[in-house]
């Protein structure tokens, strides 16, 4: 992979060059929240603004510093546009002789997507994404075509958010691979990582120099400085056994009696991909006279928090917030390990930031060692 | 598996047995004779059986072909 140096006036080439192949999608403002949406104008991503996140809190100020990308993440991620919240998979029309289904899906012929100022965590998220999607014996057919599709242009983090533990969960802040193109923003410059032979066509054009070991250096304090700035902290390598061996402590019902139960945690983090489905049929598609039927199916998120999650015929076999909030924690931080190969989290922090009473993951998972019931 | 789980196949009643008061056995035979040949699930696995418009019921795994026997409540 090769490396060059490209001036900051020169970002707006290489924007202009994306938006010319790609629907671009980036941070924009919506109201006080950085979110994804489609940025059709680098002029309108927040760049001068910074936000303040701390348990439960999230406020947007202005940078203290001049850099472009001088935000954090906010609570969307890459699962939005590649795991929609709702989609509908089918049409179906049935009548008393006969039932049609359409399959609605991608064709792989829609303008193909660039995320532009993806963080490491969120291409941890998207390998972790793959996994679930691509990896297991069966592949969803609609996220491997957006997918396939997908441009990446990352962003290595100069600062942490205030909730970030990437580092300790060794999934940043630097990226590593996952990318077309990687931008690294230094004093006057951007250095920019080329990961793949479409990300070298987007540069063809625009002015750059090679990089030399000064910009190297540069990018690699850079990076140490957001490590050292880091303040949370998660010990990945006691799990999965921490949560293994303390399923019966009496903290999963002290913070039942905190958590309200809202799912929100499982709705910002990028890599909860639960989700339900039920018919949606429109009171125009009922026809009393012929008994003619039509529809859609629709697939939405779900969450573990939802009471209905766990209900089957006979009853509940989560029946207690308690049961929830851990299941919740556990499949994060232990089965996923059992499942995948590795945590479901990537330490991006937005399940503490978005959390309507700032339950800690990292605190919690502090506890649960600090205090173990079992060897 | 050949067919993408998420998308619904036709199956056809080949008969109903009345079992109970309010419980009946259907028999279904999927139509198109690929999917019934591939269909194939692990112990434990679950078949949705829906009627678009009116609802799904999660079935735990049952003998596979030629039919497939679900007994359900009709009350």
């Amino acid at each position: 992979m090769s490396t060059v140096i490209v001036g900051k006036a020169e970002l707006g080439q290489i924007f202009e060059r994306l938006k010319a192949t790609f629907r671009v999608i980036g941070p924009i403002l919506d109201g006080d929240v950085i979110v994804l949406g489609e940025l059709d104008d680098l002029a309108r991503m927040p760049s001068g603004r910074q936000d303040r996140q701390g348990p439960g809190t999230y406020r947007l100020g202005d940078a203290t510093d001049s850099e472009i990308f001088s935000f954090s993440v906010g609570p969307d991620s890459i699962k939005r546009f590649l795991h929609p919240p709702m989609r509908e998979e089918y049409t179906f029309r049935k009548s008393k002789k006969r039932l049609q289904i359409q399959v609605i899906s991608p064709d792989g012929q829609e303008t193909p997507t660039a995320f532009f100022g993806m963080r490491a965590c969120d291409l941890a998220a998207l390998k972790l994404l793959d996994k679930v999607f691509l990896e297991g014996p069966v592949k969803n057919g609609h996220y491997e075509r957006l997918r396939r599709n997908a441009f990446i242009v990352a962003v290595q983090c100069v600062r942490p958010g205030d909730n970030c533990f990437c580092s300790s969960m060794h999934t940043g802040p630097d990226v590593r691979d996952g990318y077309d193109l990687a931008l690294t923003e230094l004093d006057g410059s951007f250095f920019v990582e080329i990961g793949s032979p479409k990300g070298k066509e987007i540069l063809d054009g625009v002015p750059a120099q090679p990089a030399g070991p000064k910009e190297e250096a540069e990018k690699a304090a850079t990076l140490d400085r957001c490590r050292q700035l880091m303040k949370k902290f998660a010990n990945v390598r006691a799990l999965p056994r921490i949560i293994d061996n303390n399923l019966d402590h009496p903290r999963w019902a002290e913070v039942a009696t905190r958590c309200l139960g809202c799912g929100n945690c499982t709705q910002v983090c990028p890599t909860c991909f639960c989700t339900t489905a039920y018919d949606h049929v429109p009171l125009s598609c009922l026809s009393r006279k012929t008994a003619e039927r039509c529809g859609s199916r629709r697939r939405t998120w779900d969450s573990c928090f939802s009471i209905n999650f766990a209900r089957v015929h006979g009853g509940n076999f989560r029946p207690s917030r308690r049961a929830r909030f851990r299941q919740w924690m556990a499949h994060k931080l232990a089965y996923w390990i059992h499942q995948f190969g590795a945590p479901g989290c990537v330490g991006c922090g937005r399940c503490i930031t978005w959390c309507p009473v700032g339950i800690d993951l990292t605190e919690e998972l502090e506890t649960l060692s600090a205090t173990r019931t079992a060897p | 598996m050949s067919y993408d789980p998420s998308v619904p196949f036709e199956a056809t009643v080949r008969w109903i047995k009345k079992e109970t008061r309010d419980t009946a056995t259907y028999a279904l035979q999927i139509n198109a004779r690929d999917i019934a040949k591939g269909y194939a699930f692990r112990p434990g696995q679950f078949n949705m059986l829906g009627v678009p418009a009116s609802g799904k019921l999660p079935f735990p795994s049952v003998p596979p072909l030629p039919t497939m026997k679900f007994s359900i409540p009709s009350g």
